[in-house]
């Protein structure tokens, strides 16, 4: 399955905001946002802030990379 | 803003851990809220940057370097204090500590209690109005108050004398359970009702993924569907979130308590019907608020609700819980949790720091969160 990145800056109200929206088929399915220093062991890793249809999820986990993100995405297409 | 918080403090300087533990629970059981105990003065110290006692006992090394920083610090503060010491007053380390009430290591706890109760009166500063309008009475309301449940049930229905003592009877043996264990599970029998008396408890539901969402906190003087003996099973999970005393009721006496104690049953069904409009309000909370929003309105209640049972001053109060615990409450991400506790920091509405949660502006927090206090019912004390 190919996701297609695009990089973009979200307003989250904090210091985290390099961001990534995650396209499949055409399609926006997420939007990840690299968490920043202020989030102590979780700073630097990947955060879903939305999905959209299969990938939305009230509880993800934070990915390490924006690999590992990309294929937690996938499975939720698949 | 009415102030509710008339339950004396006590920061407890102790460098025997043993000694340190007994008089605590001495001075818990005569109606004190005890800060510490803290082994140096330096640890005192710290715990005086964030909250000033009513007042102090002394029962540090008088060699520590910083008894004399202390010392000053404590009076700069008004804050009265007796020293406990191992040395005697006519000791050259002892001139610091001026006219002290002096007390020789070691003094049976009562007679430490009992020199404290004169302190506080014989201070009797102007932040003690209720100690100094009502003396004699210092040590019986304090003992009343040092049982929230009584408080609690006291805010909802008056009750009798002969109804306290067997109040204080239930409570006086209660189990200390460590945090984050389960009290009763899911599919579970019920077997009696659950009354914390300390530290903070969740009824919470999990899904299959292992994620939890929190429906109400157990907090001091709270306790647990009264009638839960009718049902087969537990439909939820009850555990700690601190270290809690807890005592529970076996489904006889609870039935007792409802049959023949009148004025108990009625304060008990009252507790229930807070219980449940808290529910909603959580509900809506869930439903219709915004990350921060949500934690405000938290706030808001847990703090309202822990000094209508004497546990908070008048803007703090103990939090001791994760962000974690905090996102299950709220039904919100831990990152979000972090994010929107930064921002409540940012607009200068709270600090929350070492489990203790600081509200700087009551007002503010209260209109971000459009907190009304109607559900709690708890008639005046509501009034801030």
């Amino acid at each position: 399955m190919s996701l297609r990145l695009q990089p973009v800056q979200v307003a989250t109200n904090s210091d985290d905001q390099e961001s990534q929206l995650v396209f499949h088929e055409g399609f926006l399915v997420a939007v990840l946002v690299r968490l920043s220093d202020e989030h102590g062991d979780k700073a630097g890793m990947w955060f879903l802030e939305a999905g959209f249809g299969q990938v939305d999820d009230p509880n993800p986990p934070p990915f390490a990379n924006l690999a590992e993100a990309q294929g937690w995405i996938a499975a939720r297409l698949a | 803003m009415m102030r509710l918080d008339q339950q004396p403090s006590v920061l407890l300087m102790e460098d025997f851990p043993l000694v340190g533990m007994d008089l605590s629970d001495n001075l818990e059981q005569a109606g004190y809220r005890v800060l510490g105990p803290v082994a140096t003065a330096a640890e005192a110290l710290s715990l005086l940057e964030r909250e000033t006692p009513t007042l102090a006992i002394i029962g540090i090394a008088l060699t520590d370097k910083l008894c004399a920083e202390l010392v000053r610090a404590l009076r700069q503060r008004g804050v009265a204090f007796l020293v406990h010491s191992g040395y005697g007053q006519d000791e050259p380390l002892a001139d610091a500590f001026g006219d002290a009430p002096w007390i020789i290591k070691p003094a049976p706890p009562g007679d430490v209690v009992s020199v404290l109760g004169e302190l506080s009166l014989a201070a009797a500063p102007a932040s003690q109005e209720a100690a100094a309008a009502a003396p004699a009475r210092l040590v019986e309301q304090n003992a009343v108050r040092a049982n929230p449940l009584i408080r609690k049930l006291e805010s909802f229905a008056p009750l009798s004398a002969e109804d306290r003592t067997l109040l204080e009877q239930i409570c006086a043996s209660p189990r200390l359970v460590p945090p984050h264990t389960d009290l009763v599970r899911e599919g579970d029998k019920p077997d009696g009702v659950f009354l914390v008396l300390s530290g903070f408890a969740c009824r919470h539901k999990l899904r299959a993924n292992g994620s939890r969402q929190i429906n109400a906190y157990l907090l001091p003087g709270d306790l647990c569907d009264l009638d839960v003996a009718l049902l087969e099973e537990m439909d939820h999970t009850i555990t700690t979130l601190s270290a809690c005393k807890v005592v529970r009721l076996a489904p006889e006496l609870v039935a007792d308590l409802l049959l023949h104690h009148p004025r108990i049953a009625r304060a008990l069904r009252k507790s229930q019907l807070v219980d449940e409009a808290t529910l909603r309000e959580w509900l809506m909370n869930v439903g219709r608020r915004s990350a921060i929003e949500r934690l405000a309105h938290l706030f808001c209640e847990v703090l309202l609700r822990l000094r209508a049972v004497g546990l908070a001053t008048e803007s703090s109060c103990e939090l001791p819980l994760t962000q974690v615990d905090l996102a299950d409450t709220t039904g919100i991400t831990s990152v979000h949790v972090n994010r929107s506790l930064r921002e409540l920091r940012r607009r200068g509405l709270i600090e929350l720091e070492g489990g203790r949660l600081k509200i700087l502006d009551y007002a503010r927090l209260r209109a971000l969160a459009e907190f009304r206090a109607n559900y709690l019912h708890l008639g005046d004390q509501a009034a801030a």
